[in-house]
């Protein structure tokens, strides 16, 4: 949990109220009644568009611009386009080489005086490195003060990373082009992109790092309280801090140069970000496989349960895999792409339903859709042969040795509203309160 | 499923199990400080056995041994991703090329190719993944016993 104290809009309307309405030396004594405090609300959404990207490479990557300030209030800010709206982690991340962030000046997240740096790997082996450091955010009309961010290092290979980051293999996302964004938006239901993992110094996990120096491999892992911890944002907005709500507009079975839609901040805080009386709300629960315990849903599919998670960061629906789904009738003729493994194809568009459902019994029969993985990569911009797609409702595909594993990625959310509720945020009316220990998915 | 299960704990006082790369044989490879700070349990399958470790940062990671004593698969669920190198042995270096030649950034990183089959996936504070050697599976043994 955050230890900040949340000014509310309504609280600050109030105060505000108060004070222009001070009872001045001799003037009138009559007492003030202020009944209920009306907030004026503040803009609540940002328009997200699917496109290439800064790097032209980017397949189904929802951007949305932010504002990244310097801290106290000023008016000495960079305005970030092409952020990407990750509902996979928390936390916002923003490329050192993106417009304008070269003039910021931001303040250090320290531990015992040492600069704090961090290590995200993603599972391909690619990963990000850069320091914390704490900032002014708005998007929209929304505002948070100090929130502790990444700035990603821009040298290709930064020389004080840690040497267990490039464990992975693959390369250092230090570049617009490499990372198919300017920054990463994470409006995932987590508060912090670690959590409570990460503050403890007997067993911390590899994210977070003392660094000394910026030119020799830091070595000394970092813990970190959760409260300069990365964190999601939205939960340190003054209003609609909640959660998110992404509306996506459809995108024909063809693909589309382009997708556009809406992330709109808070979830029933004002008229425009209700809850849909047809949408359902997931609770996240602890799943544990092999030992691990995380947060999911699940999705049932021919009759047998499996973990799920919602994605926008994921640019295809990752979905079990080709033996598994072509084995019920619904599935039928779905194979690995031949020129595309991990992708899949199909000679006749097909609509594979499954039950989505948490651990409080709710559940909805939801589906994907999924084309022929070969015919619509070959019209898209990433294998740079002319195509110039960039969005596509229908990509989906999965791997023998992920076969027991749903990720809903971005082509889900096309023609969708889905929404993200942020754990320890108070859920809207109609909401157990419950679901706030985790955080919640609904669509 | 599996037939005959016998889950030996052996706990830091006792045995331990020796840990290799993948392809390796069993105990051609000094424990790892990191490792040897974890707790080791061995399972015994018919046809297989399995070292299990969970280190101290929660990571679990399973080491498939043959009949003849060489690693043929392993398989990890972490917070963070494991250290491959160590893991992967000889066969990192064709992860190394896969995830640097890979064009879309995200999503998992696979490998099928003959003689190494290679998966991982998952986000941060979740990441899992597994590794094979077709050649080295046992007899009467598939794939589908890495978990």
């Amino acid at each position: 949990m955050n230890l900040r104290k949340k000014l509310t809009g309504g609280g600050l309307f109030a105060v505000l109220a108060g004070l222009l309405f001070l009872p001045g030396c001799g003037g009138s004594s009559s007492t003030i009644t202020t009944t209920t405090t009306t907030s004026t609300p503040v803009a609540n959404s940002v328009p997200v568009s699917v496109n290439s990207g800064p790097g032209n490479n980017a397949l189904n990557a929802a951007y949305v611009t932010v504002q990244v300030c310097n801290p106290g209030g000023t008016t000495k800010c960079a305005t970030i386009p092409d952020v990407q709206v990750d509902t996979g982690s928390s936390g916002l991340r923003i490329l050192a080489s993106a417009p304008g962030v070269s003039n910021l000046t931001l303040t250090q997240v320290t531990g015992n005086g040492t600069p704090v740096y961090e290590c995200v790997q993603y599972a391909d082996g690619n990963y990000v490195w850069g320091q914390l450091e704490q900032a002014d955010v708005s998007i929209a009309g929304e505002n948070a003060t100090n929130v502790p961010i990444q700035v990603i290092a821009s040298a290709a290979a930064p020389a004080n990373v840690s040497s267990t980051c490039a464990s992975g293999g693959g390369n250092n996302l230090g570049t617009s082009t490499a990372l198919q964004a300017n920054g990463i938006l994470g409006v995932g239901p987590a508060q912090q992109d670690c959590g409570i993992l990460c503050t403890e110094s007997s067993e911390v996990l590899p994210y977070y790092w003392l660094c000394a120096s910026t030119s020799s491999p830091c070595t000394t892992n970092a813990a970190v309280p959760t409260a300069t911890q990365v964190s999601n944002p939205v939960a340190f907005f003054n209003s609609d801090h909640n959660g998110v709500m992404l509306t996506m507009d459809s995108v024909g079975s063809s693909g589309a140069a382009s997708g556009s839609g809406t992330l709109y901040f808070g979830i029933g805080t004002q008229t425009d970000n209700a809850l849909s009386s047809s949408a359902k709300v997931y609770a996240l629960s602890p799943t544990t496989q092999n030992e691990l315990v995380y947060n999911s849903i699940s999705a049932t599919y021919n009759n047998v349960t499996y973990s799920a998670y919602v994605n926008s960061g994921e640019f295809i629906n990752f979905f079990l895999d080709p033996a598994t789904v072509a084995a019920a009738p619904a599935g039928a003729g779905i194979t690995n792409c031949p020129l595309n493994s991990g992708f899949y194809c199909t000679s006749s568009a097909v609509i594979l339903p499954f039950t989505a459902k948490d651990n409080d019994g709710d559940s909805a029969q939801v589906s994907i859709n999924i084309g022929d993985g070969t015919t619509l990569l070959k019209s898209s911009v990433a294998l740079q042969n002319g195509g110039s797609n960039t969005a596509f409702s229908n990509l989906a595909g999965g791997y023998a040795l992920a076969n027991d594993e749903v990720i809903l990625g971005l082509p889900f959310f096309y023609g969708r509203t889905v929404y993200v509720g942020i754990a320890g945020e108070a859920p809207p009316s109609g909401v157990s309160t419950s679901f706030a220990a985790a955080g919640y998915w609904a669509f | 499923m599996i037939t005959t299960l016998r889950i030996l704990l052996i706990l830091m006082m006792g045995v331990l199990p020796a840990w290799a790369a993948l392809g390796e044989y069993e105990g051609s490879v000094s424990l790892d400080q990191q490792i040897l700070r974890g707790e080791i349990r061995e399972e015994v399958h018919t046809g297989y056995k399995v070292h299990q470790i969970i280190t101290p940062g929660g990571a679990v990671i399973r080491e498939y041994v043959s009949p003849e004593g060489k690693v043929f698969a392993i398989s990890w669920h972490a917070h963070f991703l494991p250290n491959l190198p160590q893991l992967l042995g000889s066969y990192f270096p064709r992860v190394q090329r896969s995830a640097q030649a890979k064009v879309q950034h995200g999503g998992p990183l696979a490998i099928q190719t003959g003689d190494f089959v290679y998966f991982s996936g998952g986000r941060m504070m979740n990441y899992h993944g597994s590794a094979y050697v077709p050649g080295l599976l046992p007899k009467n043994i598939t794939a589908g016993v890495v978990r």
